[in-house]
């Protein structure tokens, strides 16, 4: 019909809703971890250390308090010593399954293990 | 272009409409690559409105030779025809041409050319990423899935929409496919 309005159909909302979905599921499952090498991030009071899991490194995370003292080895992390005063984060002990977390609040220092190795890629082909 | 020799097996006039399509195609994936693009995988994917409008008026084999082109042109404009991303768009638009076809004919008329431009753009998309993921970036490649995927489900449906648009009001298509508003096409 020349002239007419675009009638988008109910079946053209059911195809955007159902690509929308398996954009989600994507997105999910990228962000949520599944598969990948797990990583670590080490928040500081100013600024983040990100580590694979399966690495080795000892980290001085400076904070209010002093330097926090993470240690990253055979596929866990733990923080091995805290100028703060409970040593919360010190007793945790080792973390190593991605949504684990030490954190010590007054020093400022969050450790986390996250899902999957944080690369950005360069681009991708069009 | 009426020789006497037909390797597509069509009339002359379907033929030319062929190649007049691709030139289409290729005029447009030219007007998208002057486009400048503020991420790479930012697109619109202009060079496909000339296929989705294809989808009902051309048959089979016509639709893959002017996705044979369009590919092919594109890849002469990007100047990627012996890169990998030719590989990449290869794939993707045999995709979503093959899911486009398949969509149309089954849902004919139940969809607006939306609903097709989208289903074709995450078939593309979609292969795309299975290929970056795997020659490419490894795991990696899934991360830049959700915006890459987001923008095309928007593009495309811009893009279904502007086809749609000119398919109700061209007059020129009615004058080359007269019988183009009969429901049951080829």
């Amino acid at each position: 019909m020349p002239g007419s309005r675009v009638r988008i159909k109910a079946l053209d909302y059911v195809i955007f809703f159902f690509a929308l979905i398996i954009i989600g599921l994507i997105s999910a499952q990228t962000y949520i971890g599944g598969g990948g090498t797990p990583e670590i991030a080490i928040t500081g009071a100013d600024g983040q250390w990100i580590y694979p899991l399966d690495s080795e490194a000892t980290v001085h995370v400076p904070g209010p308090l002093g330097d926090t003292v993470v240690a990253i080895r055979d596929g866990a992390v733990e923080v091995l010593s805290s100028p703060c005063r409970e040593k919360t984060c010190v007793k945790t002990g080792k973390v190593s399954k991605p949504g684990q977390w030490i954190a010590c609040l007054p020093n400022k220092v969050f450790v986390a293990v996250r899902g999957r190795r944080n690369e950005q890629p360069d681009a991708i082909s069009q | 272009m009426r020789s006497a020799n037909n390797p597509v097996g069509s009339p002359p006039q379907t033929q030319s409409i062929v190649a007049l399509a691709a030139a289409v195609c290729l005029f447009l994936a030219s007007i998208e690559y002057i486009i400048p693009k503020p991420l790479p995988f930012l697109r619109i994917g202009l060079a496909n409105l000339p296929l989705l409008l294809a989808l009902d008026l051309f048959p089979t084999l016509q639709f893959f030779l002017l996705l044979g082109l369009k590919i092919l042109g594109q890849a002469l404009i990007q100047g990627s025809l012996f890169s990998i991303t030719f590989l990449f768009s290869l794939c993707g638009s045999l995709a979503s041409g093959a899911v486009m076809l398949a969509a149309r004919r089954a849902l004919r008329g139940s969809t607006s050319l939306i609903g097709i431009s989208i289903l074709g753009a995450l078939a593309s998309n979609l292969v795309q990423l299975v290929l970056a993921r795997y020659l490419v970036f490894g795991r990696s490649a899934w991360l830049i899935a959700p915006p890459f995927l987001l923008v095309g489900l928007i593009s495309s449906g811009v893009l279904g929409f502007l086809a749609q648009i000119y398919r109700d009001r061209s007059t020129w298509l009615r004058k080359m496919f007269p019988d183009m508003e009969r429901p049951a096409g080829r």
